[in-house]
């Protein structure tokens, strides 16, 4: 009672602490997401790309009207060196908050940058030529003359970019004029919420990879196997996402030369798709049901296979459709198996549908971060909550395990047996001392035995055996009779619940007087009916004039059978107990049958 | 002396029917054992016996449905059990000893002793059973006015004014009774709390008056005892 109780208000306590952990990360994913925007200042959306290296091109009077205007973003290499024209009014109001004054370019291009007609600079060296290509840095700042006036000013940028390694959609991602202070941070502010949410990430990935690794097993591993592998998925999500969105921001810390971008643009695809997978593998392994083989197995090949989609951007976001979509089928199938914690992953996964759905143009640049958040709330609330659930019925389980060991050794402690075998040690040590001696021995074997087999929930059945034979030795002596076990096919070394069968040959005794007949008792094995795998048959001699029921028909020991199939195979097993004509290969006499169900071979673990 | 031994377990059995042949010596008559709870109804049930040895645990069925049906024989028993926890509740129903397993031959010999009346019998009597015709009558022995002898048994007298038979001698119930129960006569036993007045008559004949008015007479010989006793 004070068991149940104790376990029901841990419970509540857990969750509420699953509640309030998951409630604090809301709060702070919230007060991230809203963050800031790109850059400010004044913006170049519109440029003339110029097939021709020609000096000419950076004086603002060139007339290069016959040259298409079209978006800063939708800008390709038209030559090995081109040119890239753009106007930008500036007015005093800008220009004051402009001050001092720069601007910066981010492209896959090394660039020389030409102000009215003014050479200010060069990101790296532009040639008509790889070999003489050194390539520029993606982000590029350069001080603007601090007397710039207002009015309309000419940009002119000399490009090359033969060190690409890709033919990417864009290769300019903008051109700003701000003060130059704002410039300078602005990446860095940009990327400052996302980083946050990388460490966030990267320490819930970290706790859950540490603890598959180092907690003790029954935290981890053991009987609760699936509920470890979940641990080890959930981390890797965790670190792959906390990985990604580093990686994703990596622009704004490491500013790399862009000859790099195609590798970031690799290693973004490749955490995806690890992320994708991790998911994956998190949710089919958390909420076990038939079928998580093949639905893992066809989620990570659809994933892989959005390698194919036309460009990095295409393929990551591909990547996360496939992903979510059936990462949301299987959380549905769950919480239909009536799977309830799954409801929390189901929200994160549309939560973060919806996510990226409402701004599918920054998503891999901005929202990603909030999404992956989203998502590792969701899968980290059913997870908690799963796992408290599991660590309740653990310790429930335990509890039940230390009582049926109590219950098992009390059982020989008690009066009946313990007193009434001193009585007749007694008897024999004043009347036959030799055999007082062979008593002390069996009695010390069987309680070896009892003590042995007592701490643990399956034994193997040779033990069992064993036991059961020093039991019926220590009876034998005492009541004049002749006991015996035959237990001829049974595998010795299949492991079954501990004192399972030593029970049934207790009760049958209890019940039974043989008066000084042979009393053969029988264990058989075989191959159980479906879904068991192997029956055991227990046969136990009825006495002529055996009191109804002769066994215990649901009794202590009886009890204490059930209790330990639960224990070991939960409700998957069958027992039936009933008084039976006659042993097949009995000579006569009817016996009381038990026969025993259990779901695994002799040799396997359950 | 007449012994039955009631016990399933074969070796403790004839340890008991050694040890008793062992103290009783030449004044064992018969032992009879049996196993079975059933056997040992029927056995019981008929007369026979001057003493029985009876354990709680038969195959698993509760012995003291047994304990109230022999301890309203005329014989005295003996509970051998590993229950002690149950012996205060064998005392109240009357057993003359609760013999603990394992157990010495010096026990045993205190046990024969005090079913023989060469010991007495401290432990508290609460109930005592009587056969009925639907079983066994429990009665409490703080409702027993006073005990007269009738022929080889025992008639009790109850403050409701009714009679019950008790298959035990007067001799023999002496023995459990309490230490308030006092003989004053050849066929009468009191509850001395009960007694209000010890009156001389003529031809020094002398009654005891009961609280209810009930007047018994009092042995010659008892009288003193009686006297100081209730000062």
């Amino acid at each position: 009672m004070h068991a149940s109780i104790d376990v029901a208000a841990t419970r509540a306590r857990r969750a509420q602490r699953a509640w309030r952990s998951v409630a604090l990360t809301v709060v702070a994913m919230t007060a991230m997401a809203c963050a800031p925007a790109p850059p400010a200042g004044v913006a170049v959306t519109e440029v003339r790309v110029i097939a021709d290296d020609d000096p000419r091109w950076a004086r603002p009077d060139a007339d290069d009207r016959a040259w298409p205007l079209r978006p800063i973003t939708a800008v390709a290499p038209a030559a090995p060196v081109w040119w890239l024209r753009g106007r930008v009014g500036l007015d005093a109001t800008a220009i004051a908050a402009a001050h001092p004054p720069g601007i910066a370019v981010l492209a896959l291009a090394s660039c020389e940058l030409y102000w009215d007609g003014v050479r200010l600079g060069a990101n790296g060296t532009v040639s008509d030529h790889p070999s003489g290509e050194r390539p520029g840095r993606m982000a590029w700042l350069i001080a603007l003359p601090v007397d710039v006036a207002a009015g309309e000013h000419a940009i002119a940028l000399r490009c090359s970019a033969h060190h690409r390694g890709f033919d990417p959609s864009t290769g300019f991602y903008g051109i700003w004029i701000a003060d130059h202070a704002s410039l300078a941070t602005a990446q860095l502010a940009y990327a400052a919420p996302t980083l946050m949410s990388a460490g966030a990430l990267g320490t819930v990935g970290l706790f859950y990879v540490m603890t598959f690794l180092f907690a003790p097993r029954p935290l981890a591993a053991s009987g609760r196997a699936r509920g470890g592998r979940a641990h080890l998925w959930l981390g890797i999500f965790a670190l792959a996402a906390a990985a990604l969105v580093v990686v994703e921001s990596a622009r704004a810390i490491v500013n790399y030369t862009y000859d790099l971008h195609i590798y970031r643009l690799i290693a973004i695809a490749a955490l995806a798709w690890l992320v994708n997978v991790s998911l994956l593998g998190f949710l089919t392994r958390r909420f076990a049901l038939s079928g998580r083989g093949p639905v893992l197995a066809g989620g990570a090949a659809l994933t892989t296979a959005c390698v194919a989609v036309p460009g990095f951007d295409g393929k990551v976001a591909m990547m996360f459709l496939v992903g979510l979509v059936v990462a949301l089928g299987w959380t549905t199938y769950a919480l239909a198996r009536r799977r309830w914690h799954a409801g929390f992953a189901a929200a994160g996964l549309v939560g973060c549908l919806i996510a990226a759905g409402a701004q599918p143009g920054r998503f891999l640049d901005y929202y990603l971060f909030f999404m992956l958040g989203i998502l590792c709330l969701g899968l980290l609330a059913s997870h908690v909550l799963v796992e408290a659930q599991a660590r309740s019925q653990h310790e429930a389980a335990a509890l039940r395990s230390a009582r049926l060991e109590i219950e098992l050794l009390r059982r020989q402690l008690q009066p009946h047996f313990l007193m009434n075998t001193l009585t007749a040690l007694s008897e024999w040590f004043e009347d036959q001392p030799a055999i007082a001696a062979e008593m002390v021995q069996d009695v010390g074997r069987e309680l070896r035995l009892l003590s042995e087999v007592s701490r643990h929930t399956a034994v193997a059945m040779g033990t069992e055996l064993a036991l059961c034979r020093s039991h019926l030795a220590v009876m034998a002596r005492r009541r004049d009779e002749a006991l015996e076990l035959d237990a001829a096919g049974v595998d010795v070394d299949a492991q079954i619940p501990p004192a399972l069968f030593h029970t049934l040959t207790e009760n049958a005794l209890t019940h039974n007087a043989y008066r000084g007949q042979r009393a053969v008792f029988r264990l058989r094995q075989s191959i159980a009916p479906a879904p068991f795998a192997t029956r055991y048959t227990f046969d136990a001699p009825l006495a002529p004039r055996a009191r109804p029921p002769a066994i215990d028909g649901g009794g202590t020991g009886l009890r204490y059978v059930h209790a330990r199939l639960r224990e070991r195979y939960g409700d998957n097993y069958r027992l039936t107990s009933a008084a039976h004509p006659s042993a097949p290969d009995a000579a006569a006499g009817s016996v009381w049958r038990t026969v025993i169900d259990v779901p695994t071979a002799p040799q396997a673990a359950p | 002396m007449r012994i039955l031994v009631v016990e399933d377990e074969a070796v403790i059995a004839r340890r008991i029917v050694r040890l008793v042949g062992e103290i009783l010596g030449s004044e064992l008559a018969r032992v009879d054992t049996c196993d079975h709870l059933d056997d040992a109804t029927i056995r019981l049930a008929g007369a026979g016996f001057d003493l029985v040895f009876l354990d709680l645990d038969l195959q698993g069925d509760d012995g003291f449905a047994l304990v109230r049906s022999a301890v309203a024989g005329a014989f005295h028993t003996i509970v051998v059990s590993a229950h002690t926890d149950r012996a205060i509740e064998a005392f109240e129903l009357g057993v003359i000893d609760f013999v603990p397993k394992p157990f010495t031959l010096a026990r045993m010999r205190q046990a024969v002793d005090r079913a023989r009346g060469l010991t007495a019998v401290t432990q508290p009597l609460r109930y005592l059973a009587v056969r009925a015709a639907d079983g066994v009558e429990l009665i409490a022995v703080d409702r027993v006015h006073h005990v007269s002898a009738a022929d080889d048994y025992a008639e009790l007298h109850l403050d409701d004014g009714t009679t019950r038979l008790h298959d035990k001698s007067l001799a023999s119930l002496e023995t459990l009774l309490p230490d308030h129960f006092v003989r004053i006569h050849r066929c009468h036993v009191i509850d001395l709390r009960r007694a209000a007045l010890l009156r001389a008559e003529p031809g020094s004949r002398y009654a005891l008056v009961l609280v209810d008015g009930t007047e018994l007479p009092v042995g010659r010989t008892r009288v003193a005892t009686l006297r100081a006793r209730m000062i």
